[in-house]
């Protein structure tokens, strides 16, 4: 536990000093490795396992993935997904906070991350629920509550970087996030009803329900509908791997956007695939530098003796799960999600999976619990994004989300008392 | 970078315009290398399941092309300034603080390439006679690209230590490059 703590805590120091998270994983692992090495400081294992590491086939889904949700966040995809959304279930009470919530997952169902689903959607949304009188901290708190459900609908980065780690099925994670994700966000669908219902937010009177008005926003938005089917049941069908599904969703948001709707031009199209470039090679240079950080973790025994000491400690596997999602928790409060899954997830897999917890469930708890962390303080970047897309103070977005932590803190209650929310859908799927 | 305004003279100037032209460089190479990874796998799922054609080394290239389109990424992101830092008190100090800090983490992160750098240098000396499965490429070509990112970071690092912070340096930062 001693080596734990210095390994974690030297770790943490580096990066509050204000060094670059690759640089802090980088001299920690190194100076571990000088340490606890047999004389001299070998640097070549940096790069070998680096090269082994980004030598990688499935990892190329992360870029992929994310090159999608830019292409489609330039064009006028994300506005025709709101605006059926919004005809489907605007005429109910509270009718565009349902809407917000279910482009969202829509949204979620082709981008993968919450910053994606939060700046491509969120200004759209916000503007339209200005616009038909909702008050505008009713209207942050559920775009920003909603966009929690990115990473945990498939094609998640996150449980593409899980998997990868914990040797978890990709396949078999998008399929178990599913209910997850679904009932998130009938959650969040809910809380909007019971504000409604006791008055606490004022909402404008729905609009009555037009079924032309749905027929012409569905037909509309047919096209982008369609990407999720692809993915999904590209993946399920066995037509292609997840990093193939990502070039398939690349290549068909290119399609929609410069061929059929034509509001991509080439200087867009270039700004997307840099800014996939910028994005994807930081993270991916920290999986990297992670790799080497995860050997030597193993190598010193640290997962290993806190396995064995999980697997000591007598409580239920529920409790221990429970202890688990508030350390995720507390940690998403101070890191990123893809940070957290990468220093964490060779250190507690091991002992989780010594403790009998079921593998999949596990990293769609941990994934979920660490998602939070991207709408609480202090450093969550859809809150950033909301300060910047509603001009409201960061204290009063805080505020404005307080509400809808509630159904998402049920959604990882209800997955922890209740495995088979997780595991059911894969084990059906054949996964 | 690109909206910043040039220094008026001096080295400044001369640097403003070597590090612009990495950065776009890089950006340009980066993104090539980005279109043909895309293009090579949607080749393969249409080679695979509309021709029945096989093409397995597509993944070996692609994996290739990724590890030197992260590499110029890096080197493109690091003279921005756009790698993920978790800033806990750096905007509450004061000018002299800012400095001392900027010149120390510029300071630990050129060591910290100098030695990645090397160490890829080693490992691309030494796996020369590795080759890649389907079409046989050293595997020293590997290294070479991790190696010229870390040595390209170095050399940006080296110039940030002794300049310390510049104001044309400090461009607004993209949202979605902050945290995913």
């Amino acid at each position: 536990m001693t080596e734990l703590m210095i390994f974690v805590g030297g770790l943490l120091v580096l990066m509050a000093i204000g060094l670059p998270v690759v640089v802090s994983i980088g001299v920690t692992s190194f100076i571990a490795l000088a340490v606890t090495g047999a004389g001299g400081l070998p640097v070549e294992l940096l790069p070998l396992r680096m090269v082994q590491t980004l030598n990688n086939f499935t990892l190329l889904a992360i870029p992929l993935f994310i090159l999608a949700a830019n292409i489609m966040n330039i064009g006028s995809t994300t506005t025709r997904i709101f605006d059926f959304a919004t005809a489907l279930v605007g005429f109910t009470k509270g009718g565009l906070g349902h809407a917000n919530v279910v482009a969202s997952s829509i949204f979620a169902t082709m981008s993968g991350t919450a910053v994606a689903d939060a700046a491509g959607l969120g200004s759209i949304e916000i503007k339209a629920m200005k616009e038909r009188g909702y008050a505008l901290d009713y209207s942050t708190g559920i775009t920003a509550a909603s966009s929690v459900i990115g990473p945990i609908l498939p094609p998640s980065i996150a449980l593409v970087v899980y998997g990868w780690l914990a040797n978890v099925s990709i396949g078999g994670l998008f399929m178990a996030g599913l209910l997850p994700g679904i009932l998130m966000a009938l959650l969040l669908m809910g809380m909007t009803v019971l504000l409604a219902a006791t008055g606490k937010v004022v909402m404008p009177k729905p609009t009555p329900f037009d079924a032309c008005e749905v027929a012409r926003t569905g037909k509309r938005a047919i096209l982008p509908l369609m990407m999720p089917a692809i993915i999904v049941g590209g993946i399920w069908g066995g037509f292609f791997t997840p990093t193939e599904a990502g070039a398939i969703a690349s290549l068909y948001a290119v399609i929609l956007g410069g061929l059929i709707y034509r509001d991509v031009n080439w200087q867009d199209l270039y700004n997307a695939f840099r800014r996939t470039l910028m994005f994807s090679a930081v993270i991916l240079l920290i999986i990297a530098v992670s790799s080497f950080y995860g050997w030597i973790l193993v190598r010193m025994g640290i997962p290993q003796a806190l396995a064995g000491q999980v697997a000591s400690i007598d409580m239920p596997t529920v409790v221990l799960l429970l202890c688990f999602a508030l350390f995720f928790l507390l940690i998403g409060c101070f890191m990123s999600v893809i940070e957290s899954i990468l220093i964490f997830t060779p250190i507690v897999v091991p002992a989780a999976l010594s403790a009998g917890l079921d593998p999949v469930h596990f990293g769609i708890v941990m994934v979920i619990t660490l998602s939070v962390g991207v709408i609480t303080p202090p450093f969550g970047t859809v809150l950033f994004l909301m300060v910047g897309i509603t001009r409201l103070r960061y204290g009063q977005v805080v505020t404005a989300i307080l509400p809808f932590l509630l159904p998402i803190i049920a959604t990882i209650l209800l997955l922890i008392a209740v495995p088979g929310l997780a595991t059911w859908l894969p084990r059906v799927m054949g996964y | 970078m690109e909206d910043a305004v040039a220094p008026s003279k001096g080295p400044d100037r001369i640097a403003f315009y070597t590090l612009r032209g990495l950065t776009r460089l890089c950006d340009g190479v980066g993104v090539a290398l980005m279109a043909a990874i895309l293009l090579l796998i949607v080749a393969t799922v249409i080679a695979r399941d509309l021709l029945v054609l096989g093409m397995p080394w597509t993944e070996e290239v692609a994996s290739m092309l990724a590890i030197y389109a992260i590499g110029f990424g890096s080197l493109s992101a690091w003279v921005r300034s756009e790698h993920l830092v978790v800033d806990l008190f750096s905007h509450k100090l004061s000018g002299l603080g800012k400095n001392i800090q900027y010149r120390l983490t510029a300071l630990i992160s050129c060591g910290f390439f100098a030695l990645a750098a090397w160490g890829s240098w080693i490992m691309s000396d030494m796996s020369a006679n590795n080759k890649t499965v389907s079409l046989s490429i050293s595997f020293s070509y590997l290294y070479y690209g991790v190696f010229f990112s870390f040595a390209g970071m170095a050399l940006i690092s080296v110039w940030q230590t002794l300049r310390g912070p510049v104001a044309w340096l400090e461009a607004p930062r993209e949202e979605e490059v902050v945290k995913l």
